[in-house]
């Protein structure tokens, strides 16, 4: 924890940092003598955050505006120590930002492998027991299972089309004028009363509900559509497919210029490049985002990758995702788009 | 606090661009004027107008004389506290709360 609020108290324009955590200060560089005043001010403050989540808002900062300074809350979860940062009146905020959002996430990740305090339960204990409830509960769920719904046989869509065409011949065709699907729970059905011929159509139905590769044909009568289930057959891998690379399309459009690069994932601007390559931009890519907001950047980057690497295939037609993922962090539309161009640019060279 | 506030302060607030709405409370937390919409805002408003003076007592580090908060989503909250009253204001979430909270107090300090 103290490396946490050290690395805090390092950023230019912070005065003083406290983790405060169930009335203990966990790790503080405020002066000894302050250490009472803040455990009795944080509790208030908890109670700050605790009136606006009981009105569903997400605030998670808390500017305080005292004579020569702000004193600043940030408040992630009840079971996470509440940031108290002590700040002057004129400071890059972004940087202060990125710095307090890096603290989280090493929080975060503490509170995973160690308990806070010491009488607190293990929590990798308890929430290993809690996925094993969870499991138990996925498997032999409280309610009945139901079997798979139905369609319904009498049901026919009726899109309206122009005359003049031609049925096809049908494997299956809904003959009905409800709505186009309609599905009904079996336990609404009392299927003991219904027709024979009636329960052995349904049954026919779930039958074809079953099959995973079922596709639907619509073949367009003189007013209606019949929609009929054809059944398609795994297509076969051609021998000599493996290893072939695939044609791009013929008619495949570009990018368009820099506004909706980002945006899409298809950047046809880049070029393949090997895994070493791939490192050599993620490395442009958090330089740029530490020169735009300061080397507490460096940490937010790196979760950044950790996300897009769970995500994503580690390839570079998908650093555009990894860009959009780092965008999410910054909080200005001004710094959005500063750093969307700085990106486009390392991509594209 | 020199700041006075009071209905004409609220009247300057709520024409600026970006501000959703604004109410004056008293430093019990009892409102005097809203433009706000959401109660519960108004309420929050209220909450923290009687707290703050707490708190600051409390802290020991000076008067507070604004509190900002600031979320994702919700819309930025700003409050200016005076010795006898509380004004509230709601605006847009877009840009800077402290950028947008200058603005708003050298209009409050104008004429």
């Amino acid at each position: 924890m103290q490396d946490i609020t050290d690395n805090l108290n390092g950023l230019k324009g912070v005065q003083a940092v406290a983790l405060v955590m169930d009335e203990e200060t966990i790790s503080s560089t405020f002066t000894e003598d302050k250490t009472a005043a803040l455990l009795a001010s944080a509790e208030m403050i908890r109670e700050y955050f605790a009136a606006t989540e009981s009105l569903e808002k997400d605030y998670h900062e808390i500017f305080f505006s005292l004579p020569n300074s702000y004193l600043v809350a940030f408040f992630m979860a009840d079971d996470l120590p509440l940031i108290l940062l002590k700040i002057d009146k004129r400071v890059n905020l972004p940087l202060i930002n990125m710095g307090v959002k890096a603290a989280i996430v090493k929080l975060k990740k503490q509170s995973l492998n160690t308990p806070i305090l010491s009488d607190e339960p293990d929590l990798l204990e308890t929430l290993s027991a809690v996925s094993q409830k969870t499991e138990q509960v996925a498997k032999t769920p409280s309610t009945p299972q139901r079997s798979p719904a139905i369609i319904d046989a009498k049901l026919t869509p009726t899109i309206p089309t122009t005359p003049a065409m031609k049925p096809a011949d049908a494997n299956k065709v809904l003959t009905n004028t409800q709505p186009l699907v309609s599905i009904v729970p079996p336990e609404e059905q009392d299927e003991t009363e219904q027709p024979a011929p009636e329960q052995a159509h349904q049954a026919e139905e779930r039958e074809i509900l079953k099959k995973p590769n079922l596709r639907y044909r619509g073949d367009p009568t003189d007013n209606n559509i019949e929609v009929t289930a054809v059944e398609e057959k795994p297509k076969k891998r051609s021998f000599f497919s493996w290893g072939r690379k695939k044609q791009a399309p013929a008619n495949k459009e570009k990018a368009s210029p820099a506004n909706n690069a980002m945006s899409h994932p298809q950047m046809d601007i880049i070029k393949v490049t090997s895994h070493e390559g791939i490192n050599a931009l993620q490395k442009e890519l958090s330089n740029e985002l530490i020169n735009h907001l300061g080397p507490a950047a460096g940490f937010v980057f790196q979760d950044a990758v950790d996300e897009w690497k769970g995500t994503y295939l580690q390839k570079t037609a998908n650093l555009g995702y990894l860009v959009e993922i780092v965008l999410k962090e910054l909080e200005t539309p001004q710094e959005k788009q500063a750093y969307k161009k700085a990106a486009r640019k390392i991509l594209s060279e | 606090m020199t700041m006075s506030l009071n209905n004409e302060s609220l009247l300057k607030v709520i024409q600026q661009p970006g501000v959703t709405g604004a109410c004056l409370a008293d430093n019990m937390g009892e409102i005097q004027e809203t433009t706000l919409d959401d109660e519960g805002v108004t309420e929050l408003i209220a909450f923290i107008a009687g707290m703050t003076p707490v708190l600051a007592e409390t802290l020991e580090e000076g008067e507070i004389d604004q509190v900002l908060l600031n979320g994702q989503s919700a819309e930025h909250l700003m409050l200016f506290l005076s010795d006898d009253e509380v004004l509230g204001v709601s605006a847009e979430n877009k840009g800077s709360i402290l950028g947008f909270t200058e603005k708003l107090q050298a209009t409050l300090d104008e004429g």
